[in-house]
């Protein structure tokens, strides 16, 4: 079958495409996860539509305080913005996925439609509440990351939608966040158990709180129920308590991951909470 | 199918066909005839078919020909050869970094481009950036020697 590629300069033209050629039509981003699947005839597109050349999807800006991700952004990009580096977990994260000739091509935006159970940058974006914004020829829609996974390496983003953006909302003051992979090598090497968590203190209260599972279930999940126990206690406190409760949201099917869930979970609040006690006031 | 892409490989504009589905490592082996650039792992884990992509190091086995159109394309034939053995090339000799060779020009590639941004490199620096290179007959220190010495003779 006839593979046509496509490199669009706008928005506007990417979409036409996905339109026209619906699940015919492959969407190609830094390409780290999909080309293999288009060599190895996993997919079979009839259009390969390369997103990289489209400017207006090579942007990292500030809106209304809110830090948004083109959707085209690579990983390397990301590290070098200062717009995000205050979002402390989310380098990270980021700094972590693959080794740099990976991060040089590879995109959050690609992490989120790939979907897959233990990717990196999703399980952050969770923990930081991010919004993926979806085009298509028809308009826009927004929705919150833990709404878009349907399973693994399965989403709600329907054939002739792309990702546009990908939306983090301000950090509100005294708020601090945090990522941790456990892995067997430290450096490209897929994740066996990842926490992302956004703290916000009081002085030594936890007054807020996101922890972000990934690599456990079919896709990122969050704690919600230590989540609970911790808000409106002594960071301290909380930790110790939920230190004995394994998240009832977790379904490893490994046994090892039941073991070292919660330490994984205890070393990313306390790695928050140390820039907390480090950072006084300071955003990030 | 085929797609006419232009690109520039060490310096030399190379205009040609390729297939939509043909990899830059397979274009660059098989059509333009350089064998320098390795094809290992083909899962972009290995690193031994690293160029560099408008100077940063980038995967050619994950990476389709047609993405590089108007790109600039590096690979070890453009750094040096042995008439004109280049400083990084000369460094991993001395310190005998190279035992099969095949991780060789990813290597050195690699070098290149962090030595490019940062020409005093901590160790540190030096395994991170080489941390997707893998080299199986283990001579990872003489490799970290190599790229000191390279980075000594560059200043
Ligand atoms: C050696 C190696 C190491 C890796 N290490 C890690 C790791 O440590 N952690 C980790 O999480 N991942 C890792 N990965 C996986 C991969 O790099 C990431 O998932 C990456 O984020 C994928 O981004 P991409 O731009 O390359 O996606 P692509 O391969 O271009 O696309 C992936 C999927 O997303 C779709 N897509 C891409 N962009 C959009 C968009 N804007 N809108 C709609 N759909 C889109 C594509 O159609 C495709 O289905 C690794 C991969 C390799 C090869």
């Amino acid at each position: 079958m006839k593979t046509e590629f496509f490199k669009p300069a706008t928005l506007s033209e990417a979409l036409a495409l996905l339109d026209k050629y619906q699940e015919k039509a492959v969407i190609v981003n830094g390409g780290t996860d999909i080309v293999i699947k288009i060599t190895q005839r996993e997919v079979n597109p009839e259009a390969i539509i390369y997103i990289q050349g489209i400017a207006e999807l090579k942007e990292i800006k500030e809106v209304n305080g809110d830090l948004v991700l083109g959707g085209a952004v690579t990983y390397t990009e990301v590290e070098n913005s200062s717009l995000c580096k205050k979002y402390d977990g989310l380098i990270q994260a980021v700094s972590e996925i693959g080794s740099p000739p990976i991060r040089n091509m590879a995109t959050p935006a690609g992490n989120i439609a790939n979907a897959a159970p233990a990717a990196d940058c999703n399980v952050m974006l969770l923990a930081l509440k991010a919004e993926v914004v979806l085009a298509s020829s028809g308009g826009e829609r927004s929705a919150n990351i833990q709404d878009i996974f349907a399973g693994p390496f399965k989403t709600v983003i329907k054939p002739n939608e792309l990702i546009k953006e990908i939306r983090i909302p301000q950090l509100t003051a005294n708020t601090h966040t945090s990522f941790i992979k456990m892995t067997r090598r430290k450096a490209q090497d897929i994740a066996r158990v990842s926490v992302g968590v956004s703290l916000t203190t009081e002085g030594s209260v936890c007054r807020d709180i996101k922890i972000a599972l990934g690599a456990i279930n079919k896709f990122p999940v969050r704690a919600y129920t230590l989540e609970e126990a911790m808000i409106g206690k002594e960071v301290e406190r909380g930790v110790a308590e939920i230190k004995e409760i394994f998240p009832p949201e977790a379904t490893p099917r490994k046994s090892y991951k039941r073991l070292v869930t919660n330490v994984i979970i205890e070393r990313a609040i306390r790695k928050a909470y140390r820039k907390a006690a480090a950072g006084g006031e300071h955003v990030g | 199918m085929a797609k006419n892409i232009s690109f520039y490989l060490n310096g030399e504009k190379i205009e040609i066909q390729v297939d939509e589905k043909d990899l830059l490592v397979d274009v660059i082996r098989n059509r333009i005839g350089l064998k320098g650039t390795k094809k290992g792992c083909t899962n972009g884990d290995c690193g031994v078919c690293t160029v560099l992509l408008d100077g940063e190091p980038i995967r050619s086995c994950i990476t389709l020909a047609c993405m590089i159109d108007g790109k600039e394309i590096m690979t070890i034939e453009g750094l040096g050869n042995a008439e004109n053995v280049h400083p990084i090339q000369q460094a991993f000799v001395e310190e005998g970094a190279i035992q099969c060779g095949f991780c060789t020009p990813g290597m050195i590639l690699t070098t290149k481009a962090l030595l490019d941004k940062k020409a005093k490199p901590t160790t540190g620096e030096i395994k991170r950036a080489l941390s997707g290179n893998f080299c199986r007959c283990a001579g990872y220190s003489k490799i970290l020697k190599a790229v000191k010495t390279a980075s000594r003779n560059l200043a």
